[in-house]
């Protein structure tokens, strides 16, 4: 089975998995927004985030619009390549 | 690992990427009361509410065919455009201040690229719609002017389905449709808007906010 050899360890989790695919076709997206596409709680969702930043698949971008804080995210080319190499193993499971 | 956990996984990713990057802050009540907007406006002038009782005494058959004094036909023809742009205006307002509403309520921000590219794809027909609709006006030719908006409308709403929910699209095949039925019965194309513009939009309205909203 060769597609597992593609498969990332880092999109294990579901959320992970979400997360990446959401910001994949996005530019900058929001953390409430990404809170409620995922329909999880605040915690859980951190987390993942953070494991991600960790291994530079993901950036992070603190502004204010006005008064409020607005935190927003990006996948960068390092994440977006391994991500790509996650879904053809996948595809590959699948067709095998 | 289980045997169905790849195409479980793919799933999700195709779902998600669809989800976030088509428009959905569509209000459906505000959909709905557009429709009863459109109904009353366009009862209005259809069934010359209000304007029987003016000396003005030109129905919409009359405009249409063109059946009476100069002056008379431009006035009702002045009072007819008055109020389509008002209903259009309202109705643009409306949903434009909802969406902004819910767009704030679930944190996604509404001058994203899926509603960019939901509104460009939907005025793009519109506007060649709305010059053409001029044109015809301008020659005369009145009848054709309510059949005309329903199938711009139509093309509109089918090329925008592909940015925002798929039920738009067969929204926008039956505008299309009604809007070429309309054209064989030229002098009735106002009840054709109706049911298109009015009775169509209250049940579009109902069937987003039950289906989506109400989650």
């Amino acid at each position: 089975m060769e597609g597992y050899g593609l498969l990332n360890k880092a999109f294990d989790s579901r959320v992970r998995l979400g997360l990446m695919s959401i910001l994949s076709v996005n530019e900058w997206v929001s953390y409430k927004e990404i809170k409620n596409l995922l329909e999880l709680t605040d915690g859980n969702l951190a987390s993942h985030i953070h494991a991600l930043e960790k291994i530079n698949f993901i950036e992070i971008k603190k502004q204010f619009i006005g008064k409020k804080p607005l935190t927003t995210y990006r996948v960068t080319n390092i994440g977006k390549n391994a991500f790509k190499e996650h879904i053809s193993g996948l595809e590959k499971l699948i067709n095998n | 690992m289980k045997n169905n956990q790849p195409e479980n996984d793919l799933g999700l990713i195709k779902d998600l990427m669809e989800k976030s990057t088509k428009f959905s802050n569509l209000s459906g009540i505000a959909v709905f009361f557009t429709g009863i907007l459109a109904m009353i406006g366009a009862s209005f002038v259809y069934f010359d509410i209000g304007f029987s009782v003016s000396e003005l005494d030109i129905s919409y058959a009359q405009l249409i065919n063109q059946n009476g004094e100069p002056e008379d036909l431009f006035l009702k023809l002045k009072l007819l455009i008055l109020i389509a742009s008002l209903i259009l205006i309202s109705s643009i307002v409306i949903m434009y201040l909802t969406a902004l509403k819910k767009s704030g309520k679930e944190g996604i921000p509404l001058f994203n690229s899926s509603f960019s590219r939901t509104l460009k794809s939907l005025f793009i027909p519109l506007f060649a719609g709305g010059i053409f609709c001029l044109l015809l006006i301008n020659n005369h030719m009145y009848g054709l002017v309510a059949p005309a908006t329903l199938i711009f409308y139509g093309l509109g709403l089918v090329s925008s389905s592909k940015f925002s929910y798929n039920e738009l699209e067969f929204l926008g095949y039956f505008e299309l449709l009604l809007g070429f039925i309309a054209s064989f019965y030229i002098g009735s194309g106002l009840l054709f808007w109706i049911i298109g513009f009015g009775i169509c939009h209250i049940f579009f309205g109902l069937l987003i906010h039950f289906k989506y909203d109400k989650k």
